[in-house]
């Protein structure tokens, strides 16, 4: 019998105790695992019914094994499946017995989880589909460890299973993993480690040392992952995963604004070039009713006031140019189509694509997914003193919508109207003097999170009440507050939502190639102007720029979402959303997808390239040391030949192992036999081989195992080096040669 | 003599007349220079004898045989006093095991009595008969063979006798081509004609003492000892190796190692001479795998002692 062999049958050999003790550990271990989920689902009770899940799955595996039956990963299937279908779909069972129904259902409640899990945000609600998701997968997990169990080389495969499960939540929500999860769960795979070890104390001992290493690099690069890389997410998605939905269908996209922007992670939503003088606004939707509590989008259906070409026919003498931009969306799930606005004409897209309101393009059966499309927009330049001589009716049958505010308005946000705007005759003037207020004069600060933290987040009166007092909100608190003083002062006005300009990031076809991501998400004011349509004004910090008109012979400035030239745009952007009231820096955005996917990929490849490098570390480490004794030497050939798939077992003599290794075609014998010399005579002879240090010899050895292995092989030497999982027995198929001869 | 050269001389005399063993042509002289007796457990005709005489032939040392039979005497064995009517005094006539070489064939056909005279004269390496002590020759080897499948009217040795034997060994039918050549060259003439020693006992007696001091390392040392005492907690064993069975585990590896011209022993040398030097001491469990197997895996089972082992 060779010594691999009877070190492969003693671990066959174990006691089922310490298999049910692997069992238990395992299971401990996940429950904890799963507690990371809370940063992903809320709710309670879905942990209860995960462990529940997982534990029946669990038992059924135990229960089979013990019985001795094979197919237990299968049957445990099967089982885990019954219990699915127990909780979830009871009704649909006869007895135990699974119907045509239950399998209906869970591939429903399945269909209903992949929506969820495309349109909704981390943290979900606990709802059905969801739990079932969850469930099932730890119920697979529990197959999975189970099988890993029954094998020798199990703990790296159990261990890799728990650092996946640890860093799921983690990669989901953004949020950093928690270090003392970590660490427990560690301590447990440890304990995993130490009793599957197959020759007990010292040589677990030996497997703590890159058990360790593998561990912290582990722990490292899941802390690391979501503080160096808001991108993961982007990259995921880049991988094939469906674009998280930013609009979704029917739900006011005012309400998930801040939602969307406070989300960790940047992604880019739509590219774009165009031949508009300025970088345009992109709108998705109008906001026009203000029920007092939030604003809700308006509709065809409804009357409206004449805008775009429509409201300037009757006025030649306003300059207005046509030009066009093309969009392509790149990560970006939504059914209403970001448009500059005002829009004349869309052309390229696919699906069927109706005129929303205020301009804007909706689809009822299909989404922005994959689109690519030209826009042509009117560039609306009226003059300063064209549009200060405008006053819109506020009792415009037309605009009652846009001047309606609700039955009780605090006093506050008239009064700093009224305010703001003394002195300003006109209709312009005061929208700018708001403006100003907002954006400049008035004090206010930029934060995403402000508005949550002290309880006013949302966009109601009392919110706009809030905000005026606290000076301190994001693009929806702005946008509102100035909408809302606008109607008290009887000036129509309406929310927009949708892009900001975004930034350059390249050239295309001799235009600048602009660049929106989920940090660009806005929302700003428009205000009507009788004659000219709703203009865009941006009463936001250091977000876009200023609305203003000039007079003519002075370079102007677009009439949507004019921008004044001294703002570089590349400035203001780095500025977005970084600063809250207290000062404090919240998240990077600065960092284009393109560096943070290359980041990402350098970090992955770190992470493959982990095993190599620890072993050209250890290989060094042991060359250094080969001049004072032979024996790092020989440990190195044994794990170079055992990474090349030479059968090893710790309890070889250096000749019964050199003889194995011989038989491998193109082995340098002559070296082999030098170097085996050596470490015999270090060993066990009165005096050890004096002259060199054999270094020459292992290197001869190693290359002429290199020369003769397979492509697979080689590859799989370096990058999956066997020796790296300790010194344990590895026997692979097939017959071996023999260790020993008598003679 | 160098000792390797004259080893592998021996060795190649011997396979001129047994074709196709060298394992037990070594065994044997494992067995002769680490001055041990050695038991050959095998069917008839399979070249027992023919091997420790040409063992003898090669070392120019006496041979002498004994035919077990039930009948044999243990005087036949050791001597015999007899009375000298010319000079009027006892003269002591030697039995058969003075000589190098001692060759008992089918030494389980001899009555218990007689066989404990021979297994005392291999211990003590002497032999008294009345009262007169007398020395047996050096080197002294005895080559005892057992036929283990016809067992009717034997007396097979006890487990605790065996002990005395250093190893012992099958023989095992000679593979085809090697029966062939046997067959063609060995019919014509006596295969013991053309054999020539290349040996003197003077060379001999040098090769035991070089033998003797052999050096073992520590490791090796409790490689041995970690070994037998194996044997003797095995779940599958009843009966485990004693002391003497470490003491001449490690006395056979000395020998092996200069053989091969080494000054050192390695494990390797425990590990090939285990397998004959253990068994025929151990007692399997009843149900128990063969002892064979049992001592296999244990040697497969107990690491190798590697660095520096501090010797104790």
């Amino acid at each position: 019998m060779l010594r691999a062999e009877a070190s492969t049958q003693r671990v066959n050999n174990r006691t089922a105790r310490d298999t049910w003790f692997d069992h238990i550990v395992i299971g401990v271990a996940f429950a904890l695992l799963l507690s990371g989920f809370r940063s992903v689902i809320t709710g309670n009770d879905w942990w209860i019914t995960t462990i529940l899940v997982a534990a029946l799955t669990g038992l059924a595996c135990a229960v089979l094994r013990a019985v001795g039956l094979r197919w237990v990963a299968p049957i445990a299937i099967v089982v885990e499946l019954l219990a699915l279908a127990w909780i979830f779909v009871p009704g649909t069972l006869i007895g135990i017995i699974p119907t045509w129904d239950t399998f209906r259902e869970l591939g429903h409640l399945a269909s209903a989880a992949q929506d969820i899990i495309i349109e909704e945000q981390a943290p979900v609600a606990a709802a059905k589909p969801v739990v079932l998701v969850i469930a099932s997968s730890f119920g697979l997990l529990v197959i999975v460890a189970d099988v890993l169990l029954q094998r020798r080389h199990a703990a790296s495969g159990i261990g890799l299973l728990m650092l996946s499960v640890f860093a799921t939540p983690a990669l989901i929500s953004g949020d950093t993993p928690s270090m003392w999860l970590f660490v427990v769960v560690a301590a447990l795979w440890l304990v995993i480690l130490r009793s599957r070890t197959a020759l007990g104390g010292t040589l677990a001992r030996r497997q703590r040392g890159p058990a360790l290493v593998l561990a912290t690099a582990a722990l490292a690069a899941s802390i690391a992952f979501p503080l160096v890389s808001p991108d993961v997410s982007a990259v995921a998605t880049s991988w094939g995963k469906p674009p998280p939905a930013v609009f979704g269908r029917g739900i006011n996209p005012m309400l998930e604004l801040g939602q969307n922007l406070r989300r960790n992670g940047t992604t880019t939503a739509l590219t774009y070039t165009t031949g508009l003088s300025e970088a345009p606004y992109l709108k998705v939707a109008t906001l026009r009713n203000f029920t007092g509590k939030t604003w809700k989008p308006g509709t065809n259906q409804q009357f409206a006031a004449p805008e775009g070409e429509e409201a300037l026919k009757n006025n030649p003498a306003i300059k207005v140019e046509k030009e066009s931009t093309t969009i392509t969306i790149r990560q970006l799930k939504t059914t209403m189509l970001p448009v500059p606005y005002p829009m004349t004409k869309v052309t390229g897209l696919e699906g069927k694509w109706l005129d929303g309101f205020g301009l804007t393009m909706i689809s009822t059966d299909d989404d922005t997914r994959g689109q690519t499309y030209s826009v042509t927009s009117l560039d609306v330049q009226p003059t300063a003193t064209q549009v200060r001589a405008i006053t819109t009716s506020p009792s415009d049958l037309l605009l009652q919508e846009e001047t309606k505010l609700p039955d009780k308005t605090p006093a506050i946000i008239e009064e700093t109207a009224r305010k703001v705007t003394e002195g300003a005759t006109n209709e312009y003037d005061r929208a700018v003097a708001l403006q100003d207020y907002l954006r400049n004069d008035g004090g206010f600060a930029y934060s995403e999170t402000a508005p949550v933290a002290d309880g006013y987040d949302g966009n109601g009166v009392d919110v706009i009440a809030e905000f005026l007092k606290k000076k301190s909100g994001y693009c929806v608190h702005f946008s509102s507050a100035m909408a809302v003083m606008a109607r008290t002062l009887g000036i129509p006005s309406r929310i927009a939502v949708g892009y900001a300009p975004g930034s350059v990031v390249g050239i295309k076809d001799g235009q600048n190639q602009y660049e929106a991501t989920s940090d660009d998400l806005h929302a700003w004011t428009e205000i009507y102007f009788a004659g000219v349509g709703w203009v865009g004004f941006e009463p936001t910090p250091s977000i876009g720029s200023a609305t203003s008109f000039t007079e003519p012979g002075v370079p102007s400035t677009n009439t949507d979402e004019g921008e004044v030239a001294s703002n570089p745009r590349g400035a203001v952007r780095e500025e977005t959303n970084n600063v809250d009231s207290t000062g404090a820096t919240t998240t990077e955005s600065s960092q284009t997808a393109p560096r943070t996917a290359l980041i990402t990929f350098a970090a992955l490849l770190l992470l493959v390239g982990i095993p190599a490098l620890l072993r050209w570390a250890r290989r060094r480490w042991r060359f250094s040391r080969a001049a004072s004794s032979v024996e790092p030497l020989w440990r190195e050939l044994e794990d170079t030949a055992r990474d090349f798939g030479v059968p090893f077992s710790p309890t070889d003599t250096p000749r019964g192992f050199a003889t194995r290794l011989g038989t491998r075609d193109g082995i340098d014998h002559e070296a082999l036999n030098r170097l085996l010399q050596r470490v015999e005579r270090a060993r066990f002879a009165r005096s050890a081989v004096r002259e060199g240090d054999g270094i020459d010899d292992l290197r001869a050895v190693i290359d002429s195992l290199h020369r003769a292995a397979s492509r697979k092989e080689k590859w799989r030497a370096i990058a999956l080096p066997r020796s790296l999982a300790g010194r344990r027995a590895y026997v692979p198929d097939g017959p071996l040669q023999p260790v020993s001869t008598l003679g | 003599m160098e000792f390797e050269t004259a080893a592998r001389a021996i060795l190649a005399n011997i396979e001129k007349v047994i074709d196709g063993k060298p394992e037990a042509a070594e065994a044997a002289l494992v067995v002769f220079l680490a001055e041990g007796h050695l038991l050959i457990e095998d069917v008839p005709g399979v070249g027992k004898t023919v091997l420790a005489k040409a063992l003898g032939r090669s070392v120019s040392c006496s041979v002498r045989r004994i035919q077990f039979t039930p009948d044999l005497l243990p005087s036949d064995i050791t001597g015999v006093s007899v009375y000298n009517q010319a000079d009027r005094e006892f003269e002591f006539k030697p039995g058969a095991v003075f000589a190098n070489i001692v060759i008992g064939d089918e030494i389980n056909r001899a009555s218990p009595k007689t066989q404990s005279a021979l297994l005392e004269a291999m211990e003590e390496r002497q032999v008294t008969v009345d009262g007169t002590t007398y020395v047996l020759a050096s080197p002294f080897t005895v080559v005892a063979t057992q036929n283990p499948y016809e067992m009717e009217g034997t007396y097979a040795l006890p487990e605790a006798q065996r002990d005395r034997f250093m190893a012992r060994i099958s023989m095992g039918y000679p593979d085809s081509d090697a029966e062939l050549a046997m067959v063609r060259g060995r019919d014509a003439e006596n295969p013991f004609d053309g054999l020539e020693s290349v040996a003197s006992i003077e060379d001999v007696q040098s090769m035991i003492a070089a033998a003797r001091a052999i050096y073992v390392s520590p490791a090796v040392e409790h490689y041995a000892v970690n070994i037998t005492q194996a044997t003797r907690v095995d779940a599958d064993l009843r009966l485990g190796a004693s002391p003497r069975a470490t003491l001449q585990l490690v006395r056979a590896a000395k020998a092996r190692a200069a053989i091969q011209g080494r000054d050192y022993v390695l494990p390797d040398d425990i590990d090939a001479l285990a397998p004959v030097v253990l068994p025929h001491r151990l007692i399997p469990m009843r149900g128990a795998s063969s002892v064979e197997d049992v001592v296999d895996r244990i040697i497969a089972e107990t690491p190798v002692p590697a660095g520096a082992v501090q010797p104790s």
